[in-house]
């Protein structure tokens, strides 16, 4: 599990900063995870959120899930020197088989409100950041497990609503008794900034925000069929059709070729003539006529294949 | 759409966030009554609306926490992970022909723990804007004779930071500096003349910097006091074990409510600032297009023009340099 928290001091040189926590010892390192495209999307982590609103994000990668949680308020002591209230975020990176119940745990927490006091409990005025880490506090956090179950029967649609306490609990609820939905992208949302068709586009499994109206969880789509899963859709679709016009082309240029290759003259004789006179009288002897016939050929073997495609 | 860029600049409390925030529930109220209209974008006004209500709700209980100022600014990742707020400008009821970006970035890109990363991104933010807004913490200014004003607002961190990146100006630029938390000395001409004169007096090297033969010409600066809270004025200061002040402010009256003055004022400046350089038949590397942006409509700089005049000059307010780029 790599853990990362960002927070500041009292003084006026100790601003806001990420420290990167390994076992007693941390160091300032801002987490790569944020500048990140979210799978095949080309929005960041940092795009989605005003990070200093409580928000929330987690994404499944292919091995990890990321969860962060900030603007989480820390104790009236812990104020700068204006004096301003101070805030935390936090970014766990937990490996997925692992790691599930320990990161699901973590996110309920998170949407019920209780990371708040728990996280800055760990967190002490001193250093010359202006703070640190108790990391034995901090790791039995992160690695305690709340009662839930893993039914694998969790609801694939995709429901974005209002970032409101009711909606957050419904979430919670429908995480307490159900593992993660198993797919890769933008699980879960709660912003403060962005509009339902912007939740949308993310293709986000669970996404609240203060800028969308509905007070309950509204449908828009299936992880079954996501935003992720969508754009491949469409890729294959453009290939498929790009390989059928180039066939195609290949196709009339070859037969093109073929037009154009001089054909063995044939001399019509009398009794040549004769045979086509009985179908019609002047077609026989119009080289015109036998070209279209040509092209009618070509169209019909043409129109075959292209039905074969 | 063409746009510009202006910085706020200051260490980590001073009130660079607080300004801005003032300075957008003024937009509204103030360009109002011309024909102009200042547009955030969505993600903007979500951000700027959030910060306006925390900025009123301290107003509320001030009283109980004797706090001034909202939230620090994070960038959550570094520089480029910094937020702009975007304001499209143009004439009312018609789609916006110039952007105004605001950066505000958090005042620890000074500090000694700042990487070079950090910066540089300062210096590179100062090179591109058009103007920059230095808010002052008027109370470290003029409380005990200065005494804190160094430690506070970082006048020589400030000019260094000018020094780097105003070197070979090509184009004008607009520096506003901007007194802020400073209800208590606009109280009477006296106590007001005052601030005015410290504030010279303070950032003397800065501008005489910007006298130098290489600036003098490119740079106009002005001092606008702004009255961010309006409601509450600067009480007393304690000084703790490590010599840091705290600053304490009371409510003008118990029910006082968030009233900022003047928190337009430096978005008359920068407007009067961009009608001087269109007005101007000389041929700049980044503003040239100002002269196309309102050639192409003259309501619009009629409406700027209307705007423009709203400048204060009177004693609380002053043009330092550069009075050429500021007379339409």
């Amino acid at each position: 599990m790599a853990i990362y928290i960002q927070s500041c001091g009292k003084n006026q040189d100790q601003d806001y900063r990420w420290l990167r926590i390994k076992s007693n010892e941390y160091y300032p390192e801002n987490p790569d995870f944020l500048l990140q495209p979210i799978g095949s999307l080309t929005v960041r982590p940092i795009d989605l959120i005003e990070s200093q609103k409580p928000s929330i994000i987690l994404v499944a990668t292919q091995n990890d899930y990321c969860l962060l949680v900030t603007g989480l308020k820390a104790r009236e002591e812990r104020k700068d020197y204006v004096p301003r209230l101070i805030r935390n975020s936090v970014l766990w990176i937990c490996r997925k088989d692992s790691e599930n119940l320990k990161i699901r745990s973590l996110l309920i927490q998170a949407l019920k409100g209780k990371l708040d006091r728990a996280i800055d409990k760990t967190i002490n005025i001193s250093g010359q950041y202006g703070f640190e880490v108790n990391y034995e506090l901090f790791n039995k956090l992160s690695n305690s497990t709340l009662a839930i179950g893993s039914n694998n029967q969790i609801d694939l649609n995709c429901k974005i609503g209002k970032n409101c306490d009711f909606l957050r609990e419904e979430i919670a609820l429908e995480l307490e008794s159900n593992a993660l939905p198993n797919k890769e992208g933008l699980l879960v949302l709660v912003t403060s900034i962005k509009s339902a068709s912007s939740l949308q586009k993310t293709g986000v499994w669970r996404g609240l925000s203060n800028r969308v109206e509905s007070e309950t969880l509204e449908e828009y789509g299936s992880l079954t069929i996501t935003q992720f899963g969508k754009e491949k859709k469409m890729l294959w679709i453009w290939v498929a059709i790009a390989s059928i016009l180039i066939i195609a082309i290949a196709l009339i240029i070859v037969k093109l070729i073929t037009l154009q290759t001089p054909q063995p003259e044939t001399i019509p004789t009398p009794s040549i003539i004769q045979q086509d006179s009985s179908s019609t009288s002047t077609e026989g002897l119009n080289p015109l006529a036998d070209l279209i016939k040509v092209k009618e050929i070509n169209y019909l073997t043409f129109s075959t294949i292209f039905n074969e495609e | 759409m063409q746009e510009l860029k202006i910085t706020m600049l200051g260490a980590r409390g001073v009130g660079k966030t607080t300004l801005l925030t003032a300075m957008y529930e003024q937009f509204e109220s103030n360009i109002g009554n011309t024909n102009l209209q200042l547009t955030p974008d969505d993600e903007s006004a979500a951000i700027l609306q959030d910060r306006l209500i925390e900025l009123k709700s301290l107003v509320d209980v001030f009283e109980a926490r004797g706090r001034v100022g909202i939230q620090g600014t994070e960038a959550m990742a570094g520089p480029e992970s910094l937020r702009s707020f975007s304001f499209g400008l143009g004439k009312k009821g018609e789609a916006p022909s110039l952007n105004l970006r605001f950066y505000d970035y958090p005042g620890g890109y000074h500090a000694t723990h700042a990487s070079k990363e950090e910066k540089e991104f300062v210096k590179k933010i100062l090179q591109e804007s058009t103007a920059v807004i230095i808010p002052i913490d008027a109370p470290s200014l003029m409380e005990k004779n200065g005494k804190f004003h160094e430690k506070i607002n970082r006048p020589q961190q400030i000019k260094a930071l000018f020094n780097a990146a105003y070197q070979n100006l090509n184009s004008p630029r607009l520096v506003i500096f901007a007194p802020v938390k400073c209800e208590k000395y606009l109280k009477n001409n006296k106590t007001a003349k005052e601030l005015l004169e410290k504030v010279k007096q303070e950032y003397a090297p800065l501008l005489e910097h910007f006298n130098s033969p290489s600036l003098n010409s490119w740079v106009a600066s002005v001092i606008t006091p702004v009255q961010t809270v309006g409601s509450v004025i600067f009480s007393r200061m304690q000084v703790d074990s490590e010599n840091n002040p705290h600053f304490y402010f009371r409510k003008t009256r118990h029910d006082a409510q968030y009233s900022p003055v003047d928190s337009e004022q430096p978005l008359r400046y920068l407007l009067r600032f961009l009608l001087k350089l269109h007005l101007d038949s000389r041929q700049w590397k980044y503003f040239n297009f100002l002269r196309n942006w309102l050639e192409l409509d003259n309501h619009l700089e009629k409406a700027v023009n209307e705007f423009a005049r709203g400048c204060k000059t009177n004693g609380n307010f002053a043009v330092v340099k550069g009075e050429k780029w500021l007379n339409i």
